[in-house]
């Protein structure tokens, strides 16, 4: 009895060194496809379907540069998710983190793997999230985000002409805050936004421009610029 | 004749001093909010953005000459009753506080023709305090502030592009036009009974006040009597700034301002066709 019980915890140890190997080498691969990508331009076409927020379809500017800069650029009106679109999975994927390949999914008559990661330390702000990944071209296709506050946002991605470096043609990002916990002694939004919501933002890129270069003075916030330079001057 | 007529009644009103105080004030107060704007604008726009911007990159000119000319008149729209009720208390009262009542009817126009025409000079006195609002809050705002999305902070945001904007603007202002008018029909027929302006003012203010009043309390039957009173229908031109505009809300409310209107100003024709004139 004993030795039957030993052997299935040694079989159970080893499949699970097995799925936690086969979801690090996916991981691993994918990061390599990220981390070819120092910087990129794009255009956005933003569609926005909240239940707070009501509004017409937005052309923009997005810029990126490693590690983490962001700028959403548009004469118009534009409004994106931080949530989602300055999504850099490297910010997932470099956290001190347990990945899991927990299983299989079919999506459009294709085999996906779906890996489970879990932060190991309380800093990272998420309480786990899944990766549905394409484990022949190593493309994220689904991150399923639950947050601390219990918010989830599942964010689906299309390819088309940058596979290359994972990126997107298309981001669906679904935000559900629907249980989110506020805290009610610091309520932090205001009166017109609502503390639970939910919705759908579709951002579709076009032009990508990878590795071009892009100058930082790009992601100087204008209002930032404005208020240095009034310093400057006194 | 009756071009005559509406060209006489307009002269007489913009020939007293109290004509221009609604302009005046409209004025003075957005040139106050216009100036507060353009120094703080950024913290205003920044509280009404909180929360959005914790979750949400935003980009775009905000704070721009459509949203001041919305909130402007969203702020200003309670002033319009009175700068009308000045001038349309006295459009018949005036007349016998002057001593001029028997030397107008005494003219060979009828008693219809001078009525219908201060209805009219009334009705482009209305319109021309609301095209002065216009163009002080819209016009000069898109000079000082540029062009922009249209932000409505109203059972959560709205944004409504440039071009979707101006005839929002323009169905709303032939709203409070009509609300306006309605004002002005009952100020005239208040004006009908006395031979002295400030009564048909006070009445008229305290009866808007009253009904603003009454229409608020939390109470089964003030909540009853709601429907049936008509300042409860002058606000509906906020409705144009919204995506699912309700055109049944918006029948009714044409409906029920015009209606009113339109009993206001047939009693005053009849007061006024038998009123034994003795001054």
């Amino acid at each position: 009895m004993k030795k039957s019980i030993l052997s299935f915890l040694i079989f159970f140890s080893i499949i699970n060194f097995a799925q936690k190997n086969n979801a690090d080498k996916l991981i691993s691969r994918i990061k390599d496809k990220i981390n070819k990508v120092d910087n990129y331009s794009s255009e956005v076409e933003i569609s926005v379907k909240m239940d707070f927020l009501k509004m017409p379809k937005s052309k923009a500017e997005v810029f990126f540069k490693k590690p983490d800069k962001f700028k959403l650029h548009s004469e118009k009106f534009a409004i994106l998710p931080r949530a989602g679109i300055d999504f850099n999975p490297q910010k997932i994927l470099d956290n001190d983190f347990t990945s899991e390949l927990i299983g299989d999914t079919l999506i459009d008559n294709k085999k996906l793997s779906v890996i489970k990661i879990t932060p190991n330390v309380d800093s990272i702000k998420f309480k786990s999230a899944k990766l549905v990944i394409d484990p022949t071209e190593f493309l994220i296709v689904k991150i399923i985000l639950s947050t601390e506050q219990n918010a989830n946002i599942t964010t689906n991605f299309l390819y088309s002409d940058q596979k290359e470096f994972a990126l997107p043609s298309e981001i669906k990002i679904i935000l559900d805050f629907s249980q989110i916990e506020e805290d009610e002694k610091n309520p932090k939004r205001g009166k017109t936004i609502p503390s639970n919501f939910k919705g759908a933002i579709t951002i579709n890129y076009s032009n990508y421009k990878v590795n071009q270069g892009i100058d930082d003075s790009i992601f100087i916030d204008e209002k930032e610029e404005e208020n240095d330079n009034s310093k400057n001057k006194k | 004749m009756l071009y005559n007529l509406v060209n006489i009644e307009l002269l007489k009103i913009f020939k007293k001093w109290r004509s221009y105080l609604g302009y005046l004030g409209i004025g003075v107060i957005v040139a106050i909010v216009q100036v507060n704007l353009y120094l703080h604008g950024d913290s205003y726009v920044n509280h009404l953005t909180r929360g959005l911007s914790e979750n949400f990159f935003i980009s775009g000119n905000l704070l721009n000459g459509y949203l001041i000319a919305h909130l402007i008149l969203t702020a200003l729209f309670n002033l319009f009753p009175l700068s009308i009720v000045l001038i349309a208390g006295e459009i018949l009262a005036g007349e016998a506080t002057a001593g001029t009542y028997r030397l107008i009817i005494t003219r060979p126009v009828s008693r219809l023709q001078i009525l219908t025409s201060k209805i009219i000079a009334g009705a482009v006195y209305t319109f021309s305090i609301l095209l002065w609002m216009f163009i002080v809050s819209c016009i000069i705002s898109l000079f000082v502030f540029g062009s922009g999305e249209l932000f409505i902070f109203e059972n959560g945001i709205s944004v409504f592009a440039q071009d979707d904007i101006l005839w929002r603007f323009a169905l709303s202002y032939s709203h409070i036009f009509l609300s306006m008018m309605l004002v002005f029909s009952l100020s005239m027929l208040f004006s009908s009974f006395v031979e002295n302006a400030i009564g048909p003012i006070i009445a008229v203010m305290s009866i808007l006040i009253v009904m603003v009043i009454v229409s608020q309390l939390p109470f089964d039957f003030t909540q009853t009597i709601k429907p049936y009173i008509f300042t409860n229908y002058m606000s509906d031109w906020h409705t144009f700034f919204s995506y699912d505009i309700d055109w049944n809300l918006i029948q009714k409310s044409v409906l029920v301002l015009g209606g009113h209107s339109i009993i206001f100003i047939i009693a005053t024709i009849i007061i006024f066709l038998r009123k034994d004139i003795l001054t």
